[in-house]
C-alpha cells in the first residue's frame, strides 16, 4: 500500500513539477515586466503634487512619465495578450468552423475544403435524434428553474442578511455542512423516488429534472446575502420609523436595490441547466429521445469512435446552436454579472 | 516548530521570514485541529444547554400552568381556545389530527420495519400468483420523511404549550392576547422571516434533507445491484462496506474488498492532487492575467477580457466535449502541432500522467477566466486613500503591492478559495467529458468502471450509474464529505481573513 501510494506521489509529483513550473515561468516574465515599470519610478524620490493626485488602484502602474523600457514592457505584454486571447478564441473558432464543414469529420486539416449549412439543417430536420426536442425541453426547464430558484436564494439571503432571529447562526451552520456533501449523493434517493412515481422514462422526467435543479437552491444563499449586506441599514430603520412593515421594506426599498443581484442570479439559475450533464444524465440519460436535454442529446451523438466520425460536425452545429442564448445572454448582463460577483463580497 | 521571539522574527532577512511564515502556516494545522476537537465537547455541551433552554420554558409551562395549559399538551391549542385565539387555536388542533393520523397510517407501519428493513420477499408462485412483499427502499424512505415530520411535529407541539402558557401569563396583565389579526401582521413584519422561509425550507427538507439522510444510512446497507428492490429486500450490515473502502478487509462482502480499498486510495491521493493543482495555477495565472489587463497604459481592455470571458459564456460541456474531442490523437491539436512541423503528442491513450497534465491545462483554459473577473473587480474597488497614503510614506510600487494589492486581494479571495478548492475536488465536468475519467489505458487493479484519471466524485457518478452498487457509492459519498469537511476546517481556523474580519472595512 505505502509503496504504491508513493508510486503514484512520484508520477504525480512529475506532473506537479512541470505544470508549476510553467508557471514559474510565467509569473517570472510578469515580474520582469511589472519591475521593469517600477524601476522608472523609483529614481523619482521626490513626490510632486501631481504624483500624489494620479495615484489610485486603477493607475497602480503609473505611468503618466512613459520611458522607453515601459513601452518595451507595454509590447511584451501586448504580446503575451495576444497570444492568450487566440488561444482561449481559438476553440471557438474551431466549433464554428467545424459546424460548417461538409461531408463527415476528419481532423487531418483545419481548414474545411467546403462549406456548407447542412449540418445546421440535417439538426432541425432530423426524426432519430430530434434536436429540436431537445432545445425545447431545456429551455423549458431553464425558464422553470430560474423563476423558482431565484425566489428562493433572494428570500433565504433576504431573511438571513436582514433578519435576526433564533436559530439563525444555526440554520446557516446546518446549511454550510450540507452543502458539504455531494450533491449527486442524494440524487440517488431522488432517482429512485421519480422511478417510483413512473416518472423516469416519460414527459415526467423533464419535470423531475426541474425538482432535482430546485432542491438544493437554498443552500446558495451566500453571494445575494453578501450583497444584501452591503445595503445600509439605516434604509430600513428609516422606513421602519416611517412605519413600513419588513414586507415592505423588502418590496419596495431593498429589491429595487438589488437589481444586479436578481439579474445574477436569474443568469445562473437560466444558464446551469444548459451546461450540466451529471444530474441530467442520470434522470433522463436512458430515457426516450424526446425526453434528453441539449446536453445528454449532444453528448450520446458522439460518445462511440463510429458516431463520433459521424456527427462531429453536426455536434458543433448543435454546440452553436445552443451556445447563442447563454452567449447573447450573459454578454447582454455582464455589467451587472461583474457588479454581482465583486458586489457581494467586497467593501470598498 | 519552534517558537522565537519577536527580536528573532524582526533579525531574520526577508527570504527567512517569508519560509518562516509558510511553515508556520503548516506547523499550525495539527494545533487548530486538536484545538478544534478539544472544543468539540464544549460545542456539544452548548448546544445541550441550548436544547435544554427549550425544555425550561416547557417544564415552567406545565409545573405553573393552570388546567388549560396543561390539557393543551394532550389536545394542542386548548389553551388557545381559551383564550379566545379561535383561529391559532384550529391550526393546532388540525395539525394534531392530521399528524395522528399520518402516524396510524402511514408513519408508525414503516418506523416499525425500520430495524430490519424489511422480511417478507416478493416472489411469484409457480401457479402465477405474486406475492407482495416489504420494499426496503420504501421502508428507509417513509422512515425518514416520517422522522423528519417527528421532529417538526415536537416542534409545534412544544410552541403550543408555550402558546398556552404565555397566554396565561399575559390574560392576567394585559386581558388581552394576540388575535388572528396580529399574527398575521407579524408575518409581514417582525416574523416576515418565518413566511419567507417557509417555502425554501420546505424544498430543503424535502429534496435535499430527507434524500441525504436516506443516502448516509444506506452505507449501512448492502442495497446494490444484487438487491434492487421490490424484487429483493437490503438489509443492514453496519460499517462492513466502510472496511472495505478503507481498508480491504471485508466481512460480509462477496466483491473483493482489496480492489475496492486500492481503487479509492488512489483515487484520493489524485483527487487532492488534483484540486491543489487546479487551484493554486488558477489563482497564479489569475492574478496575473488581471494585474495586466488592469494595468493603466495597456489599452483594449475591454477587448482582452471578452476574449477570455466568452469561456464562461458557453454552456461547459460544449467547450470541455469539443476540447476534449481536440486533444485525441487524430484531433486538430495535433494537426496543428504537425503544421509547426512537431511531433503529435498522444494526450490520451499516452499515458496517466499526460492525460493528468492535459486535464490541468484545460481547467487553466476554463477557469482563469472566472478568477480574472473577480480580481478585476477587487482591482477596481481598492480604496484610492490607502494608495495615496502610501504614496506619501514614500512606498514604492513594490512595496504597495506587497502591503495593499496583494493583501486586500487575498483578504477578498481567500474565503472564495476554499469553496473553489473544495469546487475542484468535486469538479465532475471537467474530468468526465474530458477523459471520461481515463486516460484510455485500461487498469485491472482498479475497481469495477474507474479510471485512473478519476476523481472522487466522478468514480462516486460511475459507481451509481453504470454499476448501481448504492452502498459503495455513499461510503464514498460520506468519505467526500469528510475530506471536505476536513479542509474546510483547516482553512477557516488557519486563514487570517476570516478571523481579521475588520481590517480593510
Amino acid at each position: 500500500m505505502k509503496t504504491l501510494l508513493l508510486l503514484t506521489l512520484g508520477k504525480s509529483a512529475a506532473i506537479a513539477i512541470g505544470v508549476i513550473l510553467g508557471l514559474i515561468i510565467i509569473a517570472q516574465i510578469c515580474a520582469v515586466a511589472y519591475l521593469l515599470i517600477t524601476r522608472s519610478k523609483h529614481s523619482s524620490a521626490k513626490v510632486s503634487a501631481r504624483s500624489v493626485l494620479h495615484v489610485g488602484p486603477g493607475r497602480f502602474f503609473n505611468s503618466h512619465r512613459r520611458s522607453a523600457k515601459n513601452a518595451i514592457v507595454d509590447t511584451f505584454i501586448y504580446l503575451l495578450l495576444v497570444v492568450i486571447s487566440v488561444v482561449w478564441v481559438f476553440p471557438f473558432f474551431y466549433l464554428i468552423l467545424t459546424s460548417l464543414r461538409a461531408g463527415t469529420f476528419t481532423a487531418s486539416t483545419l481548414w474545411p475544403k467546403q462549406f456548407t449549412f447542412d449540418n445546421f439543417v440535417w439538426l432541425f430536420t432530423d426524426k432519430e435524434y430530434n434536436f429540436l426536442s431537445w432545445y425545447i425541453n431545456t429551455l423549458l426547464i431553464a425558464i422553470v428553474v430560474s423563476v423558482i430558484n431565484t425566489l428562493i436564494t433572494l428570500l433565504t439571503a433576504y431573511a438571513l442578511s436582514r433578519m435576526r432571529f433564533k436559530g439563525r447562526k444555526a440554520l446557516m451552520k446546518f446549511m454550510l455542512i450540507l452543502g458539504m456533501f455531494p450533491g449527486f449523493l442524494g440524487m440517488i434517493c431522488i432517482y429512485y423516488i421519480l422511478k417510483m412515481l413512473g416518472m423516469i422514462g416519460s414527459q415526467m422526467s423533464i419535470v423531475g429534472l426541474m425538482l432535482v435543479y430546485v432542491s438544493g437552491t437554498m443552500m446558495g444563499y451566500y453571494v445575494s446575502k453578501g450583497f444584501f449586506d452591503t445595503i445600509s441599514k439605516s434604509l430600513d430603520e428609516a422606513a421602519m420609523i416611517d412605519g413600513a412593515s419588513r414586507a415592505r421594506i423588502f418590496f419596495s426599498i431593498i429589491l429595487p436595490l438589488s437589481k444586479p443581484i436578481i439579474i445574477q442570479t436569474i443568469l445562473g439559475a437560466f444558464v446551469g441547466p444548459w451546461g450540466d450533464y451529471m444530474m441530467a444524465s442520470y434522470i433522463v440519460g436512458a430515457g426516450g429521445t424526446n425526453f434528453k436535454t441539449v446536453a445528454i442529446g449532444l453528448y450520446q451523438m458522439i460518445d462511440t469512435q463510429q458516431k463520433m466520425t459521424e456527427n462531429f460536425c453536426r455536434f458543433c452545429a448543435g454546440g452553436v446552436v445552443v451556445s447563442i442564448l447563454p452567449i447573447v445572454m450573459f454578454f447582454f448582463m455582464q455589467r451587472y454579472y461583474v457588479a454581482g460577483v465583486t458586489g457581494g463580497s467586497v467593501k470598498g | 516548530m519552534r517558537q522565537i521571539s519577536s527580536l528573532e522574527y524582526l533579525s531574520m532577512s526577508r527570504v527567512t521570514r517569508a519560509w518562516y511564515k509558510f511553515l508556520s502556516f503548516f506547523a499550525g494545522i495539527p494545533r487548530a485541529i486538536g484545538r478544534f476537537f478539544r472544543s468539540l465537547p464544549a460545542k456539544f455541551a452548548a448546544l445541550g444547554r441550548k436544547i435544554g433552554d427549550m425544555f425550561v420554558g416547557v417544564w415552567d409551562a406545565i409545573r405553573y400552568g393552570n388546567w388549560k395549559t396543561r390539557l393543551s399538551l394532550l389536545f394542542w391549542g386548548t389553551g388557545c381556545f381559551a383564550y379566545r385565539q379561535i383561529g391559532r387555536g384550529i391550526i393546532y388542533l388540525l395539525y394534531e389530527i392530521l399528524f395522528v393520523l399520518f402516524m396510524t397510517f402511514f408513519g408508525a407501519e414503516y418506523l416499525g420495519k425500520l430495524g430490519t428493513l424489511g422480511t417478507v420477499e416478493t416472489q411469484e408462485l409457480p401457479s402465477g400468483f405474486k406475492i407482495v412483499g416489504d420494499n426496503s427502499f420504501a421502508i428507509l424512505l417513509y422512515s425518514m420523511l416520517t422522522i423528519v415530520v417527528i421532529v417538526f411535529t415536537a416542534v409545534v407541539m412544544l410552541k403550543s404549550l408555550k402558546d398556552a402558557y404565555s397566554n396565561q401569563l399575559g390574560y392576567s396583565i394585559a386581558q388581552r392576547a394576540a388575535t388572528m389579526k396580529d399574527d398575521v401582521g407579524q408575518l409581514l413584519n417582525h416574523k416576515f422571516h418565518l413566511t419567507i422561509l417557509a417555502l425554501p425550507s420546505l424544498t430543503l427538507a424535502l429534496f435535499t434533507i430527507v434524500p441525504l439522510m436516506f443516502m448516509i444510512l444506506v452505507a449501512f446497507t448492502n442495497f446494490n445491484r444484487n438487491t434492487l428492490p421490490p424484487e429483493h429486500l437490503f438489509s443492514w450490515v453496519g460499517f462492513d462496506n466502510f472496511t472495505a473502502v478503507l481498508t480491504g478487509q471485508a466481512k460480509g462482502l462477496s466483491q473483493n474488498a482489496a480492489k475496492w480499498s486500492y481503487t479509492f486510495w488512489t483515487i484520493l491521493l489524485w483527487t487532492l492532487e488534483w484540486a491543489v493543482l487546479a487551484t493554486v495555477s488558477n489563482l497564479i495565472l489569475g492574478m496575473i492575467l488581471a494585474l495586466v489587463i488592469n494595468k493603466k497604459s495597456i489599452k483594449l481592455k475591454k477587448f482582452w477580457r471578452t476574449c477570455l470571458v466568452t469561456v464562461v459564456a458557453v454552456p461547459q460541456f460544449i467547450s470541455l466535449l469539443l476540447v476534449s474531442k481536440m486533444f485525441l490523437s487524430n484531433g486538430v491539436m495535433n494537426t496543428i502541432l504537425g503544421y509547426m512541423g512537431l511531433e503529435p503528442v498522444r494526450w490520451m491513450n499516452g499515458s496517466t500522467n499526460l492525460t493528468k497534465a492535459m486535464v490541468v491545462i484545460v481547467n487553466l483554459w476554463v477557469g482563469v477566466p472566472h478568477t480574472v473577473l473577480t480580481c478585476t473587480g477587487i482591482l477596481m474597488n481598492i480604496p484610492d486613500d490607502l494608495y495615496e497614503a502610501a504614496k506619501i510614506d514614500g512606498a514604492n510600487p513594490v512595496k504597495m503591492f506587497t502591503k495593499i494589492t496583494f493583501p486586500y486581494m487575498m483578504f477578498v479571495l481567500g474565503p472564495s478559495l476554499i469553496t473553489t478548492f473544495v469546487g475542484n475536488i468535486n469538479n465532475f465536468n471537467i474530468i468526465f467529458l474530458l477523459t471520461g475519467g481515463s486516460s484510455g489505458i485500461p487498469n485491472a487493479k482498479l475497481a469495477s468502471s474507474a479510471g485512473d484519471v478519476d476523481l472522487l466524485i466522478t468514480w462516486l457518478y460511475k459507481l451509481t450509474v453504470n454499476d448501481s452498487q448504492y452502498d459503495i457509492a455513499s461510503v464514498i459519498g460520506i468519505l467526500i464529505f469528510i475530506v471536505v469537511a476536513f479542509f474546510s476546517l483547516v482553512v477557516y481556523s488557519r486563514i487570517g481573513s476570516v478571523k481579521n474580519e475588520e481590517d480593510f472595512q
